[in-house]
């Protein structure tokens, strides 16, 4: 996909990208040995990616329009609450529909706090998580959580193919991909985004619908977290109440290694999918090579700040 | 004799383009030099150059008769020189004592405030200025001149004894200019050098002893102060190359052809200063004033950028009550901001986007076409002639002219009915300036009606067929046609200030309304 | 005129209000159950730890900035100390995790102000830093602490209702308050806040004092994760998990503004007592635990946007 970026964000997102992916590969493959670049690895780590690629590219159309998004983790973890809790009411499907309803309400009830108040993003999506991650302990009663139907009912569709649990999570984000590329960077709707991150005062002046852009931006963040929701259950099957809350780590590491500019008003959806396939090399690299998974959330701090440190220098 | 400060030969250079040249001043103790010109004379270049914030590329700097190497912020204020800079150097959060010895705070035993001096001396200093204000207020409920006052008190207590008193009258009523002069001739009479740069003139002439005038950043003249006028003044400030003549009205291609825009009551003020114009379809009309006249605020405000306190807009007859941006360019009606890095552009943006966004926001297909995007923008860019490598280039690397012409592209297709701009000719060159009014022109000539702010308002004659001009929140003249010439704009640019003892010359200044 | 007098004075004493409206709620409804000496004593001993944490916060608000590193670096303090305190003694045990979270909040100025990171950027990227470091260390896990002195920190009372440290945090509070109204460097940090150009041009050290600021609320920081091992007597990396968002919450309720410039240290502080009493009043009404962080996230928008208003 041919993307229309500008000069300095085209410099730093297509070439420092690929770059980065290829360093990474490399040391990756160095790392495990050589068991990171074997087929089935690459799609068990793609596969891997999927819950935490689908909040990144909700993460992404966030922060370029300007904000933070600190919810995203929480809302994955009230999302998996909420299937459990409607499940025993109105089956898997109304549970999935409640999910995906309170999780888009949350996005729209943070976007709409955001444009029309001064609170700032941060700020009321701080709040969103802390609600959301109560929500979670309360909608599952603070029990664990089992859901085999998503695995039970999609797996089959798959068998024919190796692999073939990896198959579902990896044409979910795909689909997510293409979803927030073409809203991103095919519709009018894109542009305002990237005119509300870059200067929200000249975009209010030329008739950009603020209002309306930040609940499309906050309330697709909500929805692509109810989505990972369902992709992480399939992929588990079972959690405890709070889980998912590391996808906020995660998904703001992805959405800065993959080159979205901190301040809002640059970065593509393509390479935020690169950040997202960076991360989980490393990650799987790491686990590969033995280190305990506590360690991680370190190693992605020291990798954010330096993309940051690099991204404040190039912005004169 | 001794001067205070001399400055002999001074040459400032930003990249190619010169901000002053070989500019000389000799300013003796205990005076009130006014510093005058217009926008870009250079005036508060050499304001920086006085207070060390600016280094000059060439020329000498003489204190009390000794040269001196060219000044910091540090050494100037060892050398007693203190500037007190247009919004004021004090925190609005803070109380006004604490302001008066921010970063200058008296201790006492252990390194702790010596509170009870710090009020004392403060005390001490206000009411030798003769005013009278509670050292525990916080800043930011004080009036535009009190805070001046502050701004000034904080300069004195580091010991200075040359003041350089930056836009201090601008956006101050009658009472608060009789306050804040009262104050610095007060200083003057203690023997204090003040540097008084203003745009009122006759604010300028009302407290001056001697006058400087700047033009393109060269010296014109120095001016007696008792001797001279407001309206000779104005005439040095703009010189006598602009003649109406040279500009003259391109008649024919301003036909008004019907009413349009009706401003009616409208205020953004509680008080009770009202404003009302119109304007016609393919009318041009300009408003000017200097810094701080409300000009700004009052397109603001017809656009809904400001809460009006009261009056109507009506446009084709038709009441715009509740107005917003998108209500606004929905009615067609579209506005060109003051600062373009503010409110204009997406700088890191391409050109392309930048034009087509209100194009795009009032269609209803969700997708792009790129390619007619592409094309409309360039069309737009070609006829404001923007010169850029294509659209697809970055706005943020264009020059300022350039970038200026982006935000008026925008409206220049897509049946707007009427234009507002708001100081379209801010920092650019004069081949923007008037590539940006051919494309006015154009626009007008095509039946729509233009408003135009401007404080440079050489820009506006030959462009606008009536010009307001505004000084200090009110609209203090209506000029039609032949009348608008820079001597009869500039007769306006006064206050009228009540001297309690007036010097016999002061007498002299014209009247403010005629 | 009265009545004016009268509504500023409330509003300077609105947390107090609050403060004892609650505490009257409590001692009319559940007054066996929260009143009694050991969850009173709890009660202090938490507004003491997040006392503590919300002073730091509090100045890093009023120089305008924001840190979201508050809870990791209680956590690393805590895990620290556990893992040396059986070879190197209390001393070393409490004086090496407080350096380490004062350079760490060094660390953090510096990356904003000389690296240009916005503060959330910043210490989001620090928290996870931080909070690796404390896993790498403990290995993940919680290590325990048997270290009577150690454990004496937190159990030292006066009256046995009060704790120690909650008497200090008084203290802290009032020399921070006493700081600000009698030495230049109050002012300054207030000024920093309220209008950083002003703050420049009155020759201020801005980025020195900002980055000292950070320094300091690390230090803080550190005491709360030493204070809260000392209670659980455990190390373990995820012990001030939320607390970042607990310390803003009581910050912002206390009157700080997130715009910077504005509010006083020591009702800051009673914002956090506020907090703390407010969960315990929850708990005594025995309404499940886990609708605490949906009162919390309720208070932290409101709180904002009351000022948002105000201001």
């Amino acid at each position: 996909m041919q993307v229309a970026i500008t000069k300095s964000a085209a410099d730093w997102s297509r070439f420092s990208n690929v770059f980065l992916l290829a360093a990474v590969l490399v040391i990756a493959a160095v790392i495990s040995h050589g068991v990171f670049l074997r087929p089935a690895n690459l799609m068990i780590v793609l596969a891997s990616a999927s819950a935490f690629g689908l909040v990144s590219f909700g993460q992404a159309l966030v922060v370029i329009s300007g904000g933070f998004d600190l919810s995203v983790g929480s809302l994955v973890a009230m999302s998996i609450s909420a299937i459990v809790c409607f499940r025993s009411d109105f089956g898997i499907v109304g549970g999935t529909l409640a999910a995906v309803i309170l999780s888009c309400g949350a996005g729209l009830f943070g976007g709409f706090v955001v444009a029309r108040t001064r609170i700032p993003p941060f700020i009321v999506t701080l709040g969103v998580m802390s609600i959301a991650e109560s929500m979670s302990w309360l909608l599952a009663a603070g029990q664990p959580i089992t859901v085999e139907e998503y695995n039970d009912s999609i797996a089959p569709l798959f068998s024919f193919l190796p692999l073939s649990e990896n198959v579902f999570p990896i044409l979910v984000m795909l689909a997510g991909l293409i979803a927030t590329s073409l809203l991103l960077h095919a519709s009018k709707w894109g542009r305002y985004v990237y005119a509300l991150g870059d200067n929200e005062a000249a975009a209010r002046i030329v008739g950009v619908p603020i209002l309306r852009t930040k609940l499309l931006v906050y309330g697709l963040s909500g929805f692509l977290s109810a989505v990972a929701a369902i992709v992480y259950l399939y992929q588990n099957i079972s959690a405890t109440p709070g889980e998912g809350a590391d996808y906020l780590l995660l998904s703001f590491a992805a959405t800065m290694v993959g080159g979205v500019n901190m301040y809002g008003g640059a970065g593509s959806i393509l390479g935020v999918l690169v950040g997202v396939l960076c991360l989980a090399s490393i990650t799987s690299a790491l686990t590969i090579a033995g280190i305990p998974p506590s360690v991680y959330p370190g190693v992605l701090g020291v990798i954010v700040l330096a993309v940051v440190l690099v991204q404040a220098r190039l912005r004169r | 004799m001794t001067y205070r400060l001399e400055l002999e030969d001074i040459t400032k250079e930003y990249g190619n383009t010169r901000a002053l040249t070989g500019v000389s001043v000799a300013i003796p103790a205990g005076q009130v030099r006014g510093l005058v010109g217009e926008n870009g004379a250079g005036k508060s270049t050499l304001a920086k150059i006085i207070a060390g914030d600016v280094r000059p590329s060439s020329g000498k700097v003489k204190l009390n008769g000794s040269e001196s190497s060219y000044l910091t912020p540090a050494t100037a204020r060892k050398a007693g020189i203190g500037i007190v800079h247009q919004w004021g150097d004090l925190v609005p959060t803070m109380t006004v004592e604490e302001n008066i010895f921010l970063g200058n705070e008296i201790r006492g035993a252990l390194g702790a405030l010596d509170k009870a001096q710090m009020r004392r001396k403060a005390k001490a200093v206000l009411q030798e200025l003769g005013v009278d204000v509670d050292l525990r207020a916080t800043v930011s409920e004080l009036s535009p001149a009190h805070r001046q006052v502050i701004a000034i008190s904080k300069a004195l207590m580091l010991n200075c004894d040359l003041l350089i008193v930056d836009e201090g009258g601008v956006s101050l009523d009658k009472k608060e200019t009789v306050l804040l002069h009262a104050v610095l001739r007060k200083l003057r009479d203690q023997k204090v050098t003040i540097i008084y740069i203003s745009h009122l003139l006759d604010d300028v002439v009302a407290l001056s002893d001697e006058i400087t005038v700047l033009r393109n950043g060269a010296l014109v003249e120095t001016l007696n102060a008792r001797a001279t006028t407001a309206r000779e003044l104005a005439t040095a400030v703009v010189g006598h190359e602009v003649g109406a003549t040279q500009h003259a009205l391109e008649s024919g291609a301003a036909k008004t052809r019907g009413p349009l825009l009706d401003v009616a009551g409208l205020s953004w003020m509680r008080d009770a200063s009202e404003f009302s114009f119109s304007v016609g379809e393919g009318e041009i009309i300009g408003i000017t004033g200097p810094e701080g006249a409300g000009k700004s605020e009052l397109l603001r405000t017809v656009f809904g950028l400001m809460p009006a306190t009261q009056g109507t807009v009506t446009l084709g007859g038709e009441r715009l009550a509740r107005r917003d941006p998108r209500q606004m360019l929905k009615a067609g009606v579209a506005f060109v901001p003051e600062d373009r890095f503010q409110e204009g552009l997406m700088l890191n943006r391409s050109i392309e986007e930048n034009i087509s966004l209100p194009t795009l926001s009032f269609q209803s297909r969700p997708f792009l076409r790129k390619g007619t995007l592409r094309d409309s923008a360039a069309r737009k860019a070609d006829q404001i002639k923007i010169r850029m490598a294509s659209v697809e280039a970055r706005a943020g690397d264009l020059s300022g002219g350039n970038q200026q012409k982006v935000v008026v592209a925008r409206w220049l297709e897509d049946g707007y009915r009427l234009l507002l701009l708001d100081e379209p000719y801010k920092g650019i060159d004069i081949g923007a300036k008037q590539d940006i009014n051919d494309a006015i022109r154009a626009m007008a000539i095509a039946g729509r009606g233009i408003v135009v702010i401007s404080t440079e308002f050489v820009e506006l004659i030959g462009l606008v067929s009536t010009l307001l001009v505004m000084v200090n929140r009110r609209i203090v003249a209506v000029l039609k046609e032949n009348k608008i010439t820079p001597q009869e704009i500039v007769r306006y640019y006064q206050y009228e200030v009540d001297d309690p003892t007036p010097a016999p010359e002061n007498a002299r200044i014209a009247p403010a309304r005629t | 005129m009265m009545t004016l007098r009268v509504r500023s004075t409330l509003r300077h004493l609105d947390v107090f209000l609050i403060l004892g409206a609650l505490l009257a709620v409590a001692a009319i409804f559940k007054a066996s159950t929260f009143y009694n000496l050991s969850n009173l004593f709890a009660i202090l001993e938490m507004s003491a730890v997040l006392g503590i944490a919300t002073l730091g916060e509090a100045l890093v608000l009023i120089v305008r900035g924001v840190d979201i590193s508050v809870g990791a670096m209680m956590g690393l303090a805590g895990t620290l100390s556990a893992c040396l305190l059986p070879d190197f003694g209390l001393g070393v045990a409490i004086l090496v995790p407080l350096a380490v979270c004062a350079v760490l909040g060094l660390a953090n100025g510096l990356l904003i102000e000389k690296g240009r990171i916005p503060p959330l950027v910043a210490t989001i990227g620090m928290m996870w830093v931080i909070n690796g470091l404390a896993n790498a260390i403990s290995e993940g896990r919680l290590i325990p602490i048997d270290n009577k002195a150690f454990q004496q920190i937190a159990l030292g009372s006066v009256l046995d209702v009060v704790p120690l440290f909650f008497v200090g945090l008084l203290i802290v509070g009032g020399v921070a308050y006493y700081v600000r109204s009698d030495y230049p460097i109050g002012r300054y940090v207030y000024a920093i806040g309220g209008d950083e150009g002003a703050a420049f041009y009155s020759a201020i050290p801005v980025g020195r004092i900002r980055i000292a600021i950070y320094g300091v609320a690390g230090f803080l920081y550190g005491i709360a994760g030493l204070l809260m091992a000392s209670y659980v007597r455990s190390g373990m990396p995820s012990v001030g998990r939320g607390y970042e968002f607990k310390a803003i919450t009581a910050a912002v309720l206390g009157g700080i503004a997130l715009s910077g410039g504005r509010g006083n240290i020591f009702k800051a502080i009673v914002g956090a007592v506020i907090l703390i009493v407010l969960y315990g009043v929850i708990t005594a009404f025995a309404v499940s635990p886990y609708i605490q962080g949906i009162i919390q996230g309720c208070i932290l928008v409101g709180a904002v946007y009351y000022a948002s208003r105000y201001y």
